[in-house]
């Protein structure tokens, strides 16, 4: 199955762009760790080490996704970062791992899925991740005393908000795969570069 | 050994019993009209409309769901209306369990549905433990879509001032929702997608697979 293989396929270029993104994300990390959101930092950290995986285990540096993957990660690491609507931008870095996630799981392991099922697949992940975080954050606020679920009303806005964004950035993604397959199949043949 | 043979039921029996339960909810459903409790009335019909699928799947596409996947449906159901009349504001884990049925029974589907995706297509095919991790994602995933129901729901129903099918009780209500979901899809994923091989053949059939070994 070749639908999402291609897509990890080893290219300079697109190596390079990816790695840049995944350092602003390791950026973003240290930063958070000075401003002391643990959490969070160690969330980035995670979107940092899943997108290196790939090279480190093959020991080809350009085993990586796809730039735009790494590159909405970024963003919304450089949002949150800098105060910008830090909670759209964390559930945005979290469709991101998904779909990061996603492809790596189709390329690297005995896991096949299509490109419209990896999709929802990744859209459905970002919902779970959602319905985790919510019980992880009402276990802090009854047994740590934290104060993360304020209101009902706010909850639910958040529940909404992340079913948004996990739609529309399926909806983006499964545009973007089906164009890079098609303008990729001819003129960008999948690359094996010989040591 | 399923669940029925455990309990000793056997398939007559458990057709029995769901349709002893279907006339509880009708039942209800008169209930609900004759003492002008309509909110009940609808309740009770939409269930038991719902409760209702299996036999229509049987008429129009001759396809007999698994009794004891029937029974699961009807007591999913009435279990929730009943709910709605008084034992979901008496006892707080009341919902803890409607939550736990329904959710095993949207694990599933979900369930049905991959395997679906698995034969149908020759682009999707996952191991066994990708599958589990499949059911409690897609639980999970779908109580969160639900709660954007539930919120869409009470949104519209205040708008058109009437009373709303479903409530939510705050935070807590929320938060133990998606536990027992997690909780009744974990036990699906880990025991129970043996019941719903039947409705994956019937799934392929319907999305005429190449696959012949579907039919």
């Amino acid at each position: 199955m070749a639908s999402l293989d291609a897509l990890t396929r080893s290219e300079p270029v697109n190596a390079a762009l990816s790695w840049l993104f995944a350092s602003v994300v390791v950026l973003a990390a240290v930063e958070s760790v000075f401003t002391a959101a643990y959490l969070w930092a160690g969330f980035a950290f995670l979107v940092a080490a899943v997108t290196a995986v790939p090279p480190l285990l093959s020991g080809d540096w350009t085993m990586v996704v796809p730039w735009p993957l790494p590159l909405v990660a970024a963003a919304a690491a450089a949002a949150r970062a800098v105060g910008l609507y830090p909670e759209i931008a964390g559930y945005v870095a979290v469709a991101a791992l998904a779909l990061v996630a996603v492809v790596e799981l189709d390329a690297f392991t005995s896991v096949e899925m299509s490109r419209r099922f990896a999709v929802a697949f990744a859209a459905m992940t970002t919902l779970a991740v959602q319905a985790l975080w919510t019980v992880a954050q009402f276990a802090s606020d009854v047994w740590l005393g934290t104060d993360f679920l304020t209101t009902q009303r706010e909850l639910q806005v958040d529940i909404v908000a992340v079913t948004v964004v996990a739609v529309v950035m399926g909806a983006a993604f499964q545009w973007y795969f089906a164009r890079f397959e098609h303008a990729g199949s001819h003129e960008h043949p999948t690359v094996t570069r010989s040591p | 050994m399923t669940l029925g043979e455990a309990l000793g039921l056997s398939d007559d029996r458990e057709r029995l019993l769901a349709r002893a339960l279907q006339a509880v909810l009708a039942g209800l459903v008169v209930y609900g009209l004759a003492t002008l409790r309509l909110g009940l009335a609808a309740n009770a019909g939409i269930a038991l409309a719902v409760t209702l699928l299996p036999a229509l799947l049987r008429r129009e596409y001759g396809y007999s769901m698994d009794a004891g996947l029937v029974l699961w449906i009807v007591l999913a159901v009435l279990l929730h209306v009943v709910g709605s009349l008084g034992p979901y504001r008496w006892f707080s884990w009341y919902d803890e369990i409607t939550h736990t049925v329904s959710a095993a029974f949207v694990a599933g589907v979900g369930y049905a549905l991959l395997r679906t995706f698995e034969i149908h297509s020759e682009e999707v095919d996952v191991p066994s433990e990708f599958r589990a991790v499949f059911v409690v994602v897609f639980v999970l995933a779908f109580g969160v879509v639900w709660e954007v129901f539930e919120f869409g729901a009470v949104l519209v129903s205040r708008l058109l001032g009437v009373r709303s099918p479903v409530r939510i009780f705050g935070i807590d209500d929320i938060v133990t929702d998606m536990v027992f979901n997690a909780f009744g899809a974990a036990v699906v994923a880990a025991w129970g997608t043996g019941y719903f091989d039947g409705v994956v053949g019937f799934l392929i059939r319907r999305t005429g697979s190449a696959n012949e070994e579907g039919g």
